[in-house]
């Protein structure tokens, strides 16, 4: 049979019989065990959370996120203290002002300036992300833990209250409790919390219900840990990935919900300012001062842009089902 | 199948109950009735007291509920209080038409472009069009619809002047509104069909399919993308719900008249019962549709039996 | 040597990945004659699988296949667009892959997709197709085909879908069977039946039926020549007598000595390979077995040795410096 194979780049693979006849005897000797070329595997060690850690600092999009979300809380502490003006001080001298020295961003139809309004904003779009977020990361947590680590009817009664809960749009909840505690940043919260920790219960029963399973949790139920360590040391720091993806998700959604809520005009009222609200009030005018658009148009969508972002990156690299 | 409808209607029903009573109550709770002396100041306070018992406020809450219960078992979901001689039927009947219209058109330009778009950029994947839909998945998931609507209504209608700013009627006017409701969507369906679509190309059935001769056209066209689409019809269920949040803003931004628009005025306006009225019609409507979709599902699907 | 109904020679399949290129196959000369029951075996990852996937196109795009000869019945492959080689496949060559469980589309009921290849190639209308569908699932072995056609992929059991494979694999009445590990994902009672099925058939059509599988049980019970394969390469071909009585490769020796036998009542030791295969990311300069060779020489870690005649048996080849004319002076290579 014929063998001369030369791939292109690669060394001849098969000698010709003229350099098999060459060969020094000393090649046909035994190889040692110590000179064979066996597997090494040399990868060190990671921890879930170094390697998750290590994973979000390569994402670029996740890094860029934290930044503009660091520089936002920045303008949400700082930006109403640098600037001269009060958020509903109005001053009829200087009404719809392009973006100058005096007014970064402008002013508007009442002589208000905009910057310190956008900061102001986004100390509202902030806080209610947050706290909405926190608070139904708590609430999802314990029912789904509950619900997850109790099982049977329980298990079962619980998740048909969710399934009832979650067959109505959101949306419907959260206006009927604005309408019924009026329009403030504390009712948005607490609207948001009727029905955003749906999503985070569920995960967390799934989680909760599949970490269960695995003989980790097996072991330690052997030695005789009580229920309360198992699921304390066990089943939620195990889950711990998937429920800060879920959460980090809910903030964008939340500061979405307060900036439509006050665009649609059931939000926050005026003169408070939220991103919604001035970019609601900029409407009427927006032909002849679209600045007055852009400002909180832009903070809002780089905002929500940048949670999304984080949580992409947080997603790929907790979430040990996407893991290689 | 039958018995699975029945079941799910009955899981529908219970939803529905839970969220009539809820609203119902949370409603009557609100501080303040419309048809206080506080609130109506011009109005003497007789006619006031008139008022109150022809709408049978002044029943106990329970009663209230029975009765708002009763008349609702027939269709009835009352008057409105603010617009007074209006039913609040009447208006659910001359505001859906156009919601509906919007909504349907939206979610057909939705799966349109998102479903070509997806499998496109599955197959060419890398490519200069899956670039692009990664872009507009990014700017559709992150953008809230009102800035995209203020940014249409503002390169098109104002500035370009192609388009009519706002109002209702002509095919013209629809444009705007509809890429608006549909542009979240297409983001998401497109990413959504795309990589479900890889995913079933790495599947051993498309192989062997390969592997029984059967053209790479038909692989993707009848075993690819049938398969593919599942992911899809799911989402169809809370994309109605989507839908009905961008009908909100879309509705009072383009001025469509809109059973949206009508809900948001309710609202502003705290009229209860228009407010409560519609709650319930969204619901129902919704909860419908989940069920349609459903059933649509398990026809693409036969693995799906109906018996749980 | 024009006769063979499929003829590789020198092929090479690379898959390029994130972390670079991975030389699955590299460098295989091999053949089926028409009607026989060739056996490729040899561990997962040894390029078994991919070689067959190579020659019918079925690879992903990452992969990039080369060789200086590939032909079917007299045609060369090679030069075959993508569109011809679609129309051979399910024709004139039919498959059966490894998983029953995911090879049958779930949403297309079974009659819908053995019919699929009766449309195609035979242009048979709904009819005909049907009727002859009927006929393939009978011979399978299925019972009331004529119900068991309007049926999906989720009510049959995985051995009565692997029938159903060979009967779409078969249907066209094809010259080569080609089977993917079939019996792997059964239980082992249905694996006798598969095999037993699958013989029949071969016997029925006279198709030649080249049989994939990491196990030598399977070969010794069905095929009449055997190739053994190793880190992307062949290290010893032959008739089963040869392959089974004769072993000349460490490696297959030491497969056969890994296979325990239900005769034997403990008194035998298994002895298994040590170590694992090489990483065909960073193929071995040398012999790819050379880590694990009890034998190893100093030279089979720095060239390859080529595949060989042995003076065993005719057609029998190894690939060892071991057995070669090398090892013992400057013999003739020629085969």
């Amino acid at each position: 049979m014929k063998k001369t194979t030369d791939l292109p780049g690669d060394e001849a693979e098969y000698l010709t019989e003229g350099e098999i006849a060459c060969l020094p005897d000393g090649l046909f000797e035994r190889l040692p065990d110590g000179e064979k070329q066996t597997d090494v595997i040399n990868r060190p060690s990671v921890s879930y959370w170094e390697n998750a850690r290590s994973k979000l600092m390569a994402d670029p999009l996740a890094m860029a996120g934290f930044v503009v979300i660091a520089l936002m809380i920045a303008l949400a502490v700082a930006g109403p203290m640098i600037r001269p003006y009060a958020y509903d001080e109005q001053n009829y001298s200087v009404i719809n002002q392009t973006p100058d020295g005096d007014h970064w961003f402008g002013t508007d139809k009442f002589g208000r300036d905009l910057f310190v309004r956008v900061a102001y904003g986004a100390r509202i779009s902030l806080t209610v992300g947050v706290a909405a977020a926190f608070i139904n990361m708590v609430i999802g947590v314990i029912y789904g833990g509950i619900s997850g680590f109790v099982g049977g009817r329980t298990d079962m009664l619980m998740m048909r209250i969710v399934d009832i809960i979650m067959a109505v749009p959101s949306l419907l909840y959260i206006i009927l409790v604005m309408v019924f505690l009026g329009a403030h940043m504390h009712s948005i919260i607490i609207a948001l919390c009727f029905t955003y920790w749906l999503g985070t219960a569920r995960i967390v029963r799934a989680q909760i219900l599949s970490i269960k399973s695995q003989d980790f949790v097996l072991a330690a139920k052997v030695i005789g840990e009580s229920d309360l360590k198992i699921l304390l040391r066990h089943l939620i720091p195990n889950s711990m990935g998937p429920i800060i993806v879920t959460v980090t998700f809910l903030i964008p959604q939340a500061i979405f919900y307060e900036a439509f809520l006050s665009f649609i005009g059931i939000g926050i009222a005026v003169p408070v300012a939220s991103w919604g609200t001035l970019a609601n009030d900029s409407l009427s005018n927006m032909n002849t001062y679209p600045h007055l658009m852009l400002f909180p148009a832009l903070a809002i969508s780089i905002t929500i842009f940048a949670f999304n972002f984080i949580g992409d990156g947080l997603r790929d690299a907790l979430d040990p089902r996407l893991k290689r | 199948m039958t018995k699975y409808v029945l079941k799910r209607l009955l899981a529908a029903a219970i939803s529905m109950l839970v969220l009539i009573t809820a609203t119902f109550f949370l409603m009557h709770a609100v501080p303040g009735s419309p048809f206080n002396p506080g609130e109506q100041r011009n109005v003497p306070p007789k006619v006031l007291e008139n008022l109150r018992s022809k709408y049978g406020l002044d029943l106990p809450v329970w009663k209230q509920y029975l009765n708002y219960m009763n008349s609702l078992s027939h269709g009835n979901l009352g008057y409105s209080f603010k617009k007074l001689n209006y039913t609040v039927n009447e208006l659910i009947v001359s505001g859906f038409p156009a919601s509906a219209v919007v909504g349907a058109l939206a979610i057909v330009a939705a799966l349109a472009v998102g479903v070509p778009l997806g499998i496109t950029s599955a197959l060419k994947r890398g490519g200069w069009l899956d670039w692009l839909s990664m872009i507009l998945a990014t700017i559709g998931i992150s953008m809230p619809i009102f800035i995209i609507a203020i940014l249409l209504m503002y390169v098109f209608s104002m500035k370009l002047q192609i388009l009519p700013i706002y109002g209702y009627g002509t095919a013209s006017h629809l444009v705007i509104p509809v890429v608006c409701l549909a542009f979240s969507p297409i983001a998401y369906i497109t990413r959504l069909m795309r990589s479900s679509m890889l995913e079933v190309s790495r599947q051993d059935y498309i192989r062997s399919a390969r592997a029984r001769g059967v053209s790479e056209f038909m692989v993707i066209a009848k075993h690819g993308v049938r398969n593919s689409i599942l992911p899809v019809v799911t989402y169809i269920g809370p994309l109605i719900a989507i839908l009905l949040t961008g009908s909100f803003v879309v509705e009072r931004l383009f001025m469509i008249p809109g059973l949206g628009r009508y809900f948001v005025t309710a609202v502003s306006e705290r009229d209860y019962s228009v407010i409560l009225g519609i709650t319930i019609f969204y619901g129902a409507f919704i909860m419908l549709c989940t069920l349609l979709v459903d059933i649509a599902y398990a026809i693409i699907d036969p693995r799906v039996k109906f018996t749980d | 040597m024009s006769g063979h109904l499929l003829e590789i020679q020198n092929l090479r399949t690379d898959f390029s990945i994130a972390g670079g290129v991975v030389r699955a196959v590299r460098g295989i000369d091999l053949f089926v004659d028409k009607g026989e029951f060739l056996g490729v075996v040899g561990e997962s990852g040894c390029g078994k699988s991919v070689t067959m996937l190579s020659v019918m196109r079925l690879l992903s795009e990452n992969a990039t296949v080369q060789a200086d000869k590939l032909a079917f019945d007299g045609r060369d492959l090679l030069s075959q667009g993508h569109k011809k080689m679609r129309r051979m496949l399910g024709d004139e060559i039919g498959m059966i892959f490894q998983d029953p469980m995911t090879s049958l589309d779930p949403l297309y009921t079974i009659g819908n997709q053995i019919m699929e290849p009766l449309r195609i190639h035979r242009k048979m209308g709904a009819g005909e197709a049907r009727r002859r569908a009927v006929e393939m699932l009978d011979l399978v072995g299925i019972s009331s085909p004529e119900q068991r056609l309007k049926q999906y992929p989720h009510e049959f059991s995985g051995g009565m879908r692997q029938r159903v494979m060979i009967a779409i694999a078969m249907s066209c009445n094809p010259k080569l069977l080609i089977a993917d590990e079939p019996t792997t994902a059964l239980d082992v009672t249905i694996q006798a039946q598969i095999l037993e099925l699958m013989k029949d058939m071969q016997a029925k059509f006279s198709a030649a039926t080249l049989l994939i599988t990491h196990d030598l049980g399977v070969i010794a019970s069905t095929c009449s020549r055997v190739v053994v394969m190793y880190g992307g390469l062949i290290m010893e071909s032959g008739s089963v007598e040869d392959i089974f009585y004769h072993p000349m490769h460490p490696y297959t020796t030491g497969l056969l000595s890994s296979i325990s036998d239900v005769g034997d009542t403990g008194k035998k030791k298994l002895s298994p390979i040590p170590g694992s295969p090489p990483d065909l990311m960073n193929p071995p300069a040398g012999c790819p077995f050379t880590a694990r060779c009890d034998s190893a020489m100093r030279i089979c870690a720095k060239a390859r040795p080529a595949l060989a005649a042995s003076e065993t048996g005719v057609g029998h080849g190894v690939a060892c410096w071991l057995t070669g004319a090398a090892a013992k002076g400057t013999e003739a290579l020629a085969k």
